[in-house]
């Protein structure tokens, strides 16, 4: 149900509402793909923290001599590149994570971790694009 | 109440590799683990105060020292938290502040220094905390943005269960200058 000229408005995402949802491989003090909260959870200095989805802009992978970078780029305000139709921000004013950067020395298990993430970032894009266009 | 020890096996100390027997005894506290040639200990003279919080492999005790990085204990189950209230009030008179995280998944809200730790709060939550001692370098990257580099394990003395480091942040500062005050200790 449309109600004439729409206001843009912020779209609110939560990746979980408990501790008891975090997957138990949190354990394994490792980055995670989680598809069912739409989350890649990362460790930072211990502790298990979820992105959701829709905070990553970008992942890029590159391999320096025994360990692989992987880099993870998240939206915020003032990017080069950023399109102007993106969504608004809930809080413009706040401080904002630009990047991660993590460093494995297991090539293969990243370049899975790197393939997932890249995968679960093309389907939201995907779900995202047909509801612009359902919206229409 | 009078004073007793308590000892608490598989927990991981500042998130070692192997497991090792906690023990928190009316001095202090000591942990003990094969790949320790001494056992780790902590008197009560440099103890500030006693956090509690989901953590990696279960629960996590992190202690605030007066003068030097926190220790964190992680491990426990959330059955463990009302014993170590007990054990803790009566051996130190001290109690645990419970602490919940932010696990919305946002990547906006404000870094602040508490300590000798970086914290970022998500929604009036933390989200996570850097100790200050781990970052090697800090730059104004861009406009609005501060890198910061950390040192990785390589050099730790207990084996590391961390597989995935995290070696560089970035974030986004608004507004014309960064402006960082960093406490020493004192919150």
């Amino acid at each position: 149900p449309s109600s004439g000229i729409e206001k843009p408005t912020v779209k609110r995402f939560e990746s979980y509402k408990r501790d008891s949802q975090l997957p138990q491989a949190i354990g394994e003090l490792r980055i995670l793909v989680d598809y069912r909260a739409q989350s890649i959870i990362l460790p930072i200095f211990g502790r298990p923290v979820p992105f959701h989805i829709s905070t990553l802009k970008n992942a890029s992978k590159n391999d320096e001599g025994n360990f692989v970078y992987l880099r993870l780029n998240f939206v915020s305000p003032g990017q080069i590149g950023g399109k102007k139709d993106e969504l608004p921000f809930e809080d413009p004013n706040a401080q904002f994570i630009r990047s991660f950067t993590f460093r494995s020395s297991n090539n293969s298990r990243m370049s899975q971790v790197f393939k997932d993430i890249q995968d679960m970032k093309k389907a939201a894009t995907k779900r995202e694009t047909e509801r612009k266009e359902f919206a229409d | 109440m009078a004073a007793k020890t308590v000892q608490y096996d598989n927990i991981y100390l500042n998130l070692s590799e192997k497991p090792g027997k906690l023990r928190i005894a009316p001095s202090g506290l000591g942990w003990k683990s094969p790949s320790l040639a001494e056992p780790f200990t902590l008197p009560i003279s440099e103890i500030r105060r006693f956090c509690w919080s989901r953590f990696a492999r279960g629960y996590e005790l992190k202690i605030i020292l007066k003068s030097k990085d926190p220790v964190s204990l992680d491990g426990f189950s959330q059955e463990d938290l009302d014993d170590l209230i007990n054990v803790i009030k009566q051996n130190f008179d001290m109690g645990i502040e419970q602490k919940e995280f932010s696990i919305k998944g946002w990547n906006w809200g404000e870094a602040n220094f508490l300590g000798s730790e970086l914290v970022f709060d998500v929604n009036s939550r933390p989200a996570f905390e850097i100790p200050i001692s781990a970052v090697t370098n800090t730059n104004l990257s861009g406009k609005n943005e501060v890198a910061l580099e950390f040192s990785t394990t390589d050099d730790k003395q207990i084996p590391s269960a961390q597989v995935d480091e995290l070696v560089e942040m970035r974030l986004y500062v608004p507004g014309t200058t960064a402006k960082e005050d960093a406490a020493d200790g004192e919150e």
